[in-house]
């Protein structure tokens, strides 16, 4: 981890701003984070589909269920341009060991239903701490954050789902003999409707950067305050220009 | 210099642009006057301080200092723009008659639906079914049915006032909606200039076809005079947006955008002036039973070539030395 | 360029100012705030003007017309660009020239709040919101307005209480005089292992006698901030 690398600017922020830093870094890299969302979901969403052909909730459930996993790729991305290593969507891809195995079952489990899952998944994936140590630094981490943080999951989930209602009553105003806003037709809609598995998957996908990426810089933020990282960045600076001959006591003060 | 020697030399200074700037009290315009010579002083001082590496709690009291300063010289310079009655007077006129083109476009997109609209009713008495419910329809004919009206009887005050409420929330709600959805390139003011041009066209021709003339036109053409033309303001000013996004001329889209919406927010404060009044005519003296119909269509009459004269005509040499003063 | 979420103006002074931009997230919930406050006035006072028959129903209408049209634009013209949903949220509504919102300007950006709803939920002000480089939506645009955080809140200084103040023999720079600063109020509570961890990166520059170098750091970040003793 090389701090000089950084490419957010690394001040100390307060939680709100932090989301906001994830805003403008989702939008940076948001088409490979949609590209690589699908890549993960797709196939997955299409195989449950086939799997319970009857019920459509379940496939609906399972999504949601394992947005975590879809989301660990994005992540993963995130975390190595955050220090200007080029990840393109095929590299990301290649390093799948990496993202997809650390702690990916508790994940998948006990960490599944934290309204604060977005900040702490860094923690589960860069690093990896057992189950015990995982909950002191979730605390540490959480401490005057983790309020900002679940809103930010609130937020954006209704975000998500206001996508959606507006994407269908887009569908209604524009093809208004096809769409009928009756409850016959949301019923239909919720068993098989190729058009609606595909407008969900995809405003998932559409949005996953933006909470991804928030929940990040909410962890990058929170450390940057615990660790002085804009302390330590510009001491480094200065030491760089540095040459033991000089007197460390100079002259120059102009006080 | 030293950073104390700096200091004691301009404290003084500072504490004085201190208490000008927390000053709440509006009325003084005590130190006002040189107040954009000492902000360029105070903008200096900041210079020297950041460039000779001074303290950074002085460099930050100075920054805030300096913050507090542009705030204020630019909201000064800003605010100093005339009054309500100056606006009334010459602005809002001068904001019409510079925007011509646009209350042409909008005026037609009203009108020529209305007037199509009115005849194809008066001929064919089903058509009106095709923008309003049939209980709106015979709801409306009640409300003109000359032989329903308990004439002499005056409304009561109470139901005035609440239709004078209904005016403002549904009327302006309809004026302000018509501009904003004017954004999409124009296409929401064109949506709601149209259709409200064929409602009132068809409610219009089915009450003139039904002969319900002398109670109709009487209670419009007061109010319409201000409502009408409001709407179609409103439009114009919808217009001017979308326009700007379509054809931005030299400018970037997003600053021609920004320009348009300046200008046209002027027309919108006319817009709701003329729609308040326009409320208070509909409600309490269109509805009046007793007043006689001459009086209501002399009146009416006025009222129209006042609002038409007010708009375009009035005062039109200090108007265009307005429009090229303020531009 | 390092990605930052900071407004930058020049003044025709020449000097640099800046504004902390707000996004999405603080913005949704300080409109939440807002509706509520809205929809409880709304409440009680409909109660009120239930006693009045019809022209309670038509103060009633006025009043709806005035909370969903005026509250925005009166609140920010004249409380300093601060709803009360705003307030809480400690953002504010200015130009984008850092001045305090104007009345056009602020009308502007509420009256086409009516474009940012459509389709539903606000959803073109959901994307606007988060594609443009400056959090605007669509009537922010159109306005030339930003919405920020207001001043930062005054820093807590009981970290540096019981240390003695230092003055620096070393010229420094305004990243580095702020980087002592935020050293000596500790903002992020750093634990003392990292503390030293830090200080200690310095060590060659610190006059030859310095025994604690936390100590030291932390001693010029006070006399920076303005203490003499």
């Amino acid at each position: 981890m090389q701090l000089s690398k950084l490419i957010i600017e690394p001040r100390v922020r307060n939680a709100w701003a932090a989301i906001d830093l994830g805003f403008t870094l989702a939008r940076q890299f948001w088409l490979r984070g949609v590209i690589l969302y699908l890549i993960v979901a797709a196939p997955i969403f299409l195989l449950s589909r086939l799997l319970t052909d009857e019920a459509g909730w379940i496939t609906y459930l399972c999504l949601w269920w394992l947005k975590p996993l879809f989301e660990r790729p994005i992540l993963f991305l995130l975390s190595r341009e955050l220090f200007s290593e080029k990840m393109g969507v095929r590299r990301t891809l290649s390093h799948y060991k990496q993202w997809l195995l650390p702690s990916i079952f508790s994940v998948l489990t006990i960490r599944r239903l934290s309204t604060n899952r977005g900040m702490y998944a860094p923690v589960s994936l860069l690093e990896q701490p057992r189950s015990n140590e995982y909950y002191k630094r979730t605390k540490v981490l959480g401490y005057k954050f983790s309020n900002a943080s679940t809103w930010a999951t609130v937020v954006l989930y209704h975000v998500e789902s206001f996508l959606a209602i507006a994407l269908l009553a887009l569908f209604a105003f524009l093809f208004p003999d096809h769409v009928d806003m009756t409850l016959s037709w949301w019923a239909e809609v919720s068993d098989n409707n190729l058009y609606w598995d595909i407008s969900s998957i995809l405003i998932m996908a559409v949005v996953a950067p933006f909470y991804c990426a928030s929940g990040f810089m909410l962890y990058i933020c929170r450390r940057i305050e615990l660790e002085g990282w804009d302390i330590e960045i510009c001491f480094r600076d200065w030491m760089r220009n540095y040459t033991p001959s000089a007197e460390p006591v100079s002259g120059g003060s102009n006080v | 210099m030293k950073q104390l020697e700096f200091e004691d030399l301009y404290s003084e200074f500072w504490f004085d642009i201190e208490t000008l700037l927390n000053n709440k009290n509006k009325d003084t315009h005590e130190g006002l006057a040189e107040f954009p010579q000492n902000f360029r002083r105070l903008c200096q001082h900041l210079a020297i301080a950041k460039s000779r590496r001074y303290s950074a709690s002085l460099v930050t009291r100075l920054n805030r200092l300096v913050q507090q300063g542009y705030e204020k010289l630019y909201t000064e310079s800003s605010r100093h723009k005339g009054g309500i009655l100056e606006f009334i007077i010459y602005g809002f006129p001068a904001a019409l008659r510079s925007n011509k083109g646009f209350l042409w476009a909008a005026a037609a997109v009203f009108v020529l639906p209305f007037v199509l609209m009115m005849i194809a009713v008066m001929l064919n008495d089903q058509l009106i079914y095709s923008i309003m419910g049939s209980g709106d329809v015979r709801n409306m004919e009640s409300m003109y049915d000359p032989s329903l009206r308990k004439l002499g009887r005056e409304r009561q005050s109470d139901s005035d006032i609440m239709m004078f409420g209904f005016y403002i929330y549904n009327n302006i709600g309809i004026a302000f909606k018509c501009f904003a959805t004017g954004l999409f390139a124009g296409v929401g003011s064109l949506f709601v200039l149209a259709f409200n041009g064929l409602a009132i066209g068809a409610v219009s021709g089915h009450l003139t076809a039904l002969g319900f003339t002398e109670t109709f036109y009487p209670f419009v053409i007061g109010h319409g005079s201000f409502e009408l033309t409001a709407i179609v303001f409103s439009g114009a000013a919808g217009l001017k947006l979308g326009f700007s996004l379509l054809a931005p001329g030299e400018n970037t889209r997003l600053k021609a955008l920004q320009l348009s919406a300046k200008d046209a927010v002027k027309i919108m404060y006319g817009v709701f002036i003329m729609l308040l009044i326009a409320a208070f005519i509909e409600a309490f003296w269109s509805s009046s039973s007793t007043l006689p119909n001459a009086v209501k269509y002399s009146a009416g009459t006025a009222l129209w070539v006042l609002v038409i004269y007010y708009c375009f005509f009035f005062a039109r040499q200090r108007v265009t030395a307005y429009q090229h003063a303020t531009q | 360029m390092k990605l930052d979420t900071i407004a930058l103006v020049e003044t025709p002074e020449g000097i640099d100012l800046q504004a902390e931009l707000a996004g999405l997230v603080p913005r949704t919930l300080a409109y939440c705030i807002d509706f509520f406050i809205r929809m409880m006035i709304m409440m009680v006072l409909g109660i009120i003007f239930m006693f009045f028959g019809k022209a309670g129903t038509g103060l009633w209408l006025i009043l709806i017309f005035v909370m969903e049209w005026w509250y925005p634009v009166l609140f920010e013209v004249f409380k300093g660009g601060q709803t009360p949903g705003k307030k809480s949220f400690n953002i504010k509504v200015i130009n984008d020239d850092l001045t305090p919102v104007s009345f056009g300007a602020s009308l502007i950006r509420n009256l086409l709040r009516t474009a940012d709803v459509l389709p539903l939920f606000y959803v073109f002000g959901i994307i606007s919101m988060s594609s443009t480089k400056h959090f605007q939506r669509l009537g922010d645009l159109a306005a030339g307005t930003l919405v920020v955080y207001s001043e930062p809140e005054q820093h807590d200084s009981s970290a540096i209480k019981n240390v003695a103040a230092i003055a620096p023999q070393l010229a420094l720079s305004e990243d580095q005089q702020v980087a002592f600063v935020n050293f000596a109020l500790n903002k992020g509570r750093m634990s003392a292992d990292r503390q030293a961890e830090i200080a200690e990166i310095i060590r060659p520059r610190l006059p030859l006698n310095t025994s604690n170098a936390t100590d030291y750091v932390r001693g010029v970040g006070k006399w920076l901030l303005g203490s003499k003793h």
